[in-house]
């Protein structure tokens, strides 16, 4: 079965030019906007369940402390106490979701899995560049900074690289060590990569190029989809820690793993 | 779709951070959940073997927030795929064995189908009458709100003919909401006498 197909002398739309009207979804008649909510309703329950088998391997791919770990401190995830998808809910919201962090923390059971709920909704930091000022080098114009703190390097300006954006810029990069990569990761618009090794004629370089630019506009639905989680699913009590697989990282006794989010002014973990 | 923050979320996620990859397993589980359904397979089986892969490739990725979704979607087709396999081969080893009904796909009676904003599984079902190209189309298009160019590959034909499929599949399900030996045009005039 091919997963890769292009036509030769396949057309690549002008950057900047909207995808074609048909192309939208939303251009069938409003007897399918109901099918097209329904298909793109928020997460119900039973689809963030089931989390626990990703996450054990993620950390087994991602020891902490090991070659591909952070090199800063984390936030374990408490996975154990509170159950795989109370978890996953409050990873996502310690990135920022606070209003969604205080609803889990309002709607859970009282007692000590509670308890680091709500020190996590007031640490959770805005996505907005930690100094306030400066272009925020999380969002689009991290390309921007990165081109100009390769070009101040290269200049040895030791002063421009100490400015209000490189020092946005080594905060989304976790430390000034970790520009270097954090810049390796983020694409120039336009510029393609192969982006996995062995994928037999798959050429990324091509959906980098036409990737954000026009298909973006061409995207097919009207809602936000599977969107952000705004609505955590309704809380049930915390599982009881299993005794494979799931355990958190740290074998610590005590709840108070995601109280240890770092303030606003140090780097944005997540 | 998380955004803007994307290209950050990922970096984090590709550094050991394990809510970044919270986040992104969030934001991906329950499309690729429908997105498996409408195909047929165990959903849930083939999710988890697709999380794996991903695990296993993340390191490695590099791309917008539209090129991983591709990524995760073509991932999780190919782990449908082996699953598929896997299943036809037991099957021939096992006499006794029994196909049982795949996840979600209970028939749903046309004369009775009302889309509520909240049933998700009846539309999966809906879609899951099309043919497969059109369902699989509709539902990458849809549930995975991926562009043309990337769904085109992934389902290994043109850009015109997913257009085509998806101009069909969207036909198709029009008249199978409007209930059976109804047209559209008749049940506008019932509507509207």
């Amino acid at each position: 079965m091919r997963s890769v197909f292009r036509l030769p002398g396949s057309t690549r739309r002008p950057t900047g030019q909207a995808a074609p009207p048909e192309d939208a979804v939303e251009a069938a008649d409003p007897g399918l906007a109901d099918l097209v909510a329904a298909l793109t309703a928020e997460p119900a329950a039973h689809e963030l369940d089931g989390f626990e088998q990703p996450w054990s391997a993620y950390t087994a791919q991602f020891p902490p402390g090991g070659p591909t770990g952070s090199t800063r401190r984390r936030t374990p995830m408490p996975i154990g106490r509170l159950g795989a998808r109370a978890a996953a809910a409050v990873g996502g919201a310690a990135l920022g979701l606070a209003a969604t962090a205080a609803a889990v923390a309002l709607s859970m059971p009282s007692g000590p899995a509670s308890a680091p709920l709500a020190p996590a909704a007031t640490a959770a930091t805005p996505s907005a560049s930690p100094s306030g000022r400066g272009p925020d080098a999380t969002g689009p114009a991290a390309h921007g900074l990165c081109t100009a703190w390769s070009r101040h390097r290269a200049n040895g300006s030791t002063e421009a690289l100490d400015s209000p954006p490189m020092r946005n810029l080594a905060a989304a990069a976790g430390g000034a060590a970790g520009i270097e990569a954090y810049c390796a990761g983020i694409e120039h618009p336009g510029k393609g990569r192969p982006d996995q090794p062995g994928q037999q004629g798959r050429d990324k370089g091509d959906k980098a190029r036409d990737k954000d630019k026009d298909d973006e506009k061409g995207k097919p639905t009207t809602t936000p989809g599977t969107s952000k989680p705004k609505a955590t699913p309704p809380a049930k009590p915390p599982k009881t820690p299993k005794p494979t697989a799931s355990a958190s990282p740290t074998p610590s006794t005590s709840p108070s793993p995601t109280t240890s989010s770092p303030t606003p002014s140090a780097s944005p973990t997540g | 779709m998380i955004g803007a923050e994307f290209p950050a979320v990922l970096h984090r996620a590709q550094h050991g951070d394990e809510h970044a990859f919270a986040q992104l397993w969030r934001d991906l589980n329950p499309p690729l959940l429908r997105y498996l359904t409408v195909a047929g397979d165990p959903a849930e089986d083939v999710a988890a073997d697709t999380w794996a892969s991903v695990v296993k490739g993340l390191a490695r990725f590099t791309g917008d927030e539209t090129a991983w979704r591709a990524w995760v979607f073509t991932t999780a087709r190919r782990r449908a795929v082996d699953a598929g396999r896997r299943r036809r081969r037991e099957a021939e080893h096992e006499r006794d064995w029994q196909p049982w009904p795949a996840f979600g796909a209970e028939p749903v009676d046309p004369a009775v189908v009302v889309i509520d904003r909240r049933d998700t599984a009846a539309a999966l079902a809906l879609v899951g009458r099309l043919s497969p190209l059109q369902a699989e189309v509709v539902a990458l298009r849809v549930v995975a709100g991926l562009p043309v160019e990337e769904v085109a590959r992934i389902v290994g034909r043109t850009p015109g003919a997913v257009r085509v499929a998806q101009h069909r599949g969207l036909h198709r399900l029009r008249e199978l909401l409007a209930g059976p030996g109804v047209t559209p045009d008749a049940a506008a005039t019932l509507r509207h006498p």
